[in-house]
């Protein structure tokens, strides 16, 4: 696997302010790369650090081989970025918004109007290309930012916090597209703190903390080396849960944690079998309607729960 | 190049899709000149209200008032002083100037004016126009008296004149006079008047009759000789009385004499004295009245031909709305495009920041030149003269205006937020308007102030138009003020290339530590 990116040593800092502590990353080709944290853990900062926006008091970014102190120009003409704010002009249409900033990019005249044309219908934004940008809904205004980024077909796509402040069916709206952008040979850098929709969307994953790196690997990776429980997750159609809990909860040696998260009960155990046929035996005595079940390791979130203590 | 028309046209639409900063940027000049024009398109003060009090008004006072009416003045007859001062506070009167009762020019008293100092250019204006009115009336009386004066100085030369040859004829009166006594001295020195010869021979008979006495006792004949020797000594008497009574006379015959002379040298004196009273009544040069109340007269002929307000004020109104318009314009596109969302993917783009600035200052450059054209075209419709004087104009509307947009860009890139900036520029504007020769005379304020406001860019720029379109100057004439101009500039351009980088940076800091 190529690496795209190659991150040594980066520090920055804002003021005293120790914002990025001493970052490796190698970020490879053509896949999505998430970076994950919590809030005010350095994301933003190192995704902005890395297009060269804030200077880094310390290390080296190399592009494709290529140092970013030397070679800007080149980096911003292979780098589209997008941010959580939606970086467009309010007072200007979508496609006045993709025809500004495709120049800005050099993209040439004659190729501009296809490359709007081609982006638009990429990001279904075809039928508002005459809507000022402020009338859009926050999805579509996402849409639009993201087309943005992509007006001068960049190599390496960066979106800090896509799906940030969006509702559920958008956010899944913008996972697609992400896809859609990476399948199309395109790095895609990520950051979140929506854990699941990272593991989900993610090749590999970095874990942010307090401006450090904490550890680097692929969804499974992170689960294999992080924890030994198995989730099931399990969704009635009634989403009473009360009675399975109640009675899991009298299995104490077999079952670790139970929670109900966004409709669906999540029980971690050692071993999943056991406590998965019981649960069952029990909707099966309730004659409740079961509409999904699922057995997995360990969610990202445990993992980057896990991390997190332990970095503490 | 393409970027940087890409970047104009995105600054276009942004402006003219904001009404708002469109109507207030756009359509705010064009309003101002609008009514400027209407307003000051007059040649003199309307409805100037002047409040006079006096205890007792006269011919004097009235022939003032009546010349101060004439002139377009309203005039209030206020019934006390107090209340004439008050008009002045409250607005009701521009200016009140109390009379003297029975306004006397012999009574060498002042007429008071009492203004609001705080109105200054309307305070020197009213007060200038009433001073000249009374000093005019003052300079007709001034007349009268001095003309009499010369009529009688001219008269008192004519009599003394005229007493000259009376002296003359005394003198020579006196001399004829002189002679004539000398004349009778010298016959009555000549009559002889030596009578000791009788007297001795009246003792020479006396003594012999004494004899014959002796020798002829008791004879009747002696007695007869001794009576008529005893008149004969009588006689002799009265001779010898003759005798002293002609020197007591010639003693005061001489002393007329020398009286006569000192008259004369008297009257020499006095025609000597006459002679230099009419040389120098006669030295006198100037004996025209008008010549002697205003030896020297000063005539205001104005340097242009203009004849309104409006074309006085040309250069200050273009300065106006050039400073304001440019300041808030480009402080207002720097701050939007700073803080705005937009500005990180401008930044990550491969377009570099002097692309921007440039751009930046094109669009703001283009917006005041369309509004100039509108504003420049209605003066030229209001006054057709100043065509000719339009290329230098654009000239030096191109540097001046550039020099407050790059004022205004600094102004953009120092401040945070668009209410800030905004204040920022305003206060800029009316800092440089302040010190300026518009609100109050530059000459009033102190010799170091002055100094600096000489370098001020709105005194610049407004000597600069006032130069080109008053006084039809030539650039050459204006090269000490492009220099300063073009200076500014420079300088303007470097502050712009150091602070446009540490200003982003200082706000995105500053956007990211508060975690916006």
């Amino acid at each position: 696997m190529v690496n795209q990116i190659e991150i040594k040593d980066l520090t920055k800092k804002f003021g005293k302010h120790l914002v990025l502590d001493n970052i490796n990353l190698s970020i490879p080709q053509q896949k999505i790369f998430g970076i994950i944290g919590e809030s005010g853990s350095g994301k933003t900062t190192l995704l902005k650090t890395i297009v060269g926006f804030w200077k880094s008091d310390k290390g080296r970014i190399d592009f494709e081989g290529r140092d970013l102190e030397k070679n800007t120009k080149f980096i911003r003409q292979i780098v589209g970025f997008a941010t959580q704010d939606d970086a467009v002009y309010p007072k200007l249409t979508v496609e006045e918004n993709l025809e500004y900033f495709g120049s800005l990019s050099n993209v040439p005249r004659g190729t501009l109007k296809n490359n709007i044309e081609k982006v638009l219908n990429f990001v279904e934004l075809e039928f508002a290309k005459n809507e000022l940008a402020q009338n859009l809904s926050g999805g579509m205004q996402r849409r639009l930012d993201i087309a943005c980024s992509l007006i001068h077909n960049p190599r390496i796509l960066i979106l800090d916090e896509p799906t940030e402040d969006l509702d559920p069916l958008l956010r899944r709206d913008i996972m697609k597209l992400i896809k859609k952008i990476n399948s199309d040979s395109t790095t895609v850098i990520i950051t979140s703190h929506l854990l699941d929709e990272t593991e989900e969307l993610c090749d590999e994953i970095a874990i942010l903390h307090q401006g450090k790196v904490v550890k680097q690997g692929s969804p499974e990776q992170l689960r294999t080396s992080f924890s030994k429980l198995e989730e099931i997750h399990l969704r009635l159609q009634s989403r009473k849960y009360t009675n399975i809990i109640n009675k899991l909860k009298k299995h104490k040696k077999k079952v670790s944690t139970i929670k109900v998260e966004s409709g669906k009960l999540v029980v971690h155990a050692k071993s999943a079998e056991p406590v998965l046929l019981e649960i069952l035996r029990m909707v099966d005595r309730s004659k409740e309607k079961l509409i999904e079940v699922d057995v997995r390791k360990a969610s990202l979130g445990e993992v980057f729960e896990s991390v997190i203590k332990k970095n503490a | 190049m393409l970027k940087l028309l890409t970047i104009i046209k995105k600054n276009f639409k942004i402006l003219i899709r904001s009404k708002s900063s469109a109507l207030i940027i756009l359509l705010g000049p064009l309003l101002l000149i609008l009514l400027v024009g209407s307003a000051f398109n007059t040649s003199t003060f309307s409805d100037i209200t002047i409040g006079t009090y006096s205890g007792e008004y006269n011919d004097l006072t009235n022939s003032i008032l009546t010349k101060l009416e004439d002139d377009s003045y309203k005039v209030i007859r206020l019934e006390d002083k107090e209340r004439c001062i008050e008009g002045v506070k409250t607005s009701n009167v521009h200016i009140c100037s109390i009379f003297p009762d029975n306004l006397n020019v012999n009574a060498n008293e002042d007429i008071e004016l009492y203004v609001d100092q705080s109105r200054v250019n309307l305070v020197f204006a009213i007060r200038g126009a009433i001073t000249s009115i009374v000093a005019e009336k003052s300079t007709e009386l001034s007349k009268d008296l001095t003309g009499i004066i010369t009529s009688q100085l001219s008269k008192t030369n004519e009599e003394i004149k005229a007493n000259r040859n009376s002296i003359a004829n005394i003198k020579i009166a006196n001399n004829k006079l002189r002679t004539d006594l000398s004349n009778v001295e010298g016959d009555i020195i000549s009559m002889g008047v030596n009578f000791s010869e009788i007297s001795i021979i009246s003792d020479e008979i006396r003594k012999e009759t004494l004899d014959l006495r002796n020798d002829f006792n008791g004879s009747r004949q002696i007695n007869t000789i001794e009576d008529l020797s005893v008149a004969l000594k009588a006689e002799v008497k009265q001779f010898e009385d003759l005798t002293s009574k002609k020197s007591d006379v010639l003693n005061k015959f001489s002393n007329l004499k020398s009286r006569i002379s000192d008259s004369n040298l008297e009257l020499q004196n006095i025609r000597d004295s006459d002679d230099s009273i009419i040389a120098k009544i006669e030295a006198i040069e100037v004996t025209d009245v008008d010549s002697i109340v205003s030896p020297i007269k000063t005539v205001t002929k104005p340097i242009t031909r203009e004849e309104s307000h409006i074309n006085f004020l040309f250069p200050t109104l273009i300065m106006m709305v050039v400073m304001f318009v440019s300041l808030l314009l480009s402080s207002i596109t720097v701050i939007r495009e700073k803080i705005s969302r937009a500005y990180f993917r401008n930044y990550i783009s491969p377009t570099s920041s002097v692309t921007f600035i440039f751009a930046t200052y094109l669009t703001n450059i283009l917006i005041v030149i369309i509004q100039l054209i509108i504003v420049l075209g209605v003066m030229i419709s209001i006054n057709p003269t100043l065509a000719s004087t339009l290329a230098n104009v654009s000239i030096a509307l191109l540097l001046i205006t550039t020099t407050f947009i790059l004022l205004g860009m600094i102004v953009g890139y120092v401040f945070s937020s668009e209410e800030t900036s905004t204040i920022g520029s305003i206060s800029l504007g009316t800092i440089l308007l302040f010190f300026s020769n518009t609100i109050i005379p530059l000459e009033t304020l102190p010799p170091g102030i002055k100094q600096i406001t000489n370098y001020n860019i709105f005194v610049v720029g407004e000597s600069i138009l006032r130069k080109i379109i008053l006084f039809e100057s030539t650039l050459k004439g204006i090269s000490r003020e492009i220099i300063i101009l073009l200076s500014y500039i420079v300088i303007f351009i470097l502050v712009i290339t150091i602070i446009y980088r540490v200003s982003s940076e200082f706000y995105n800091i500053r956007k990211h530590m508060s975690g916006k």
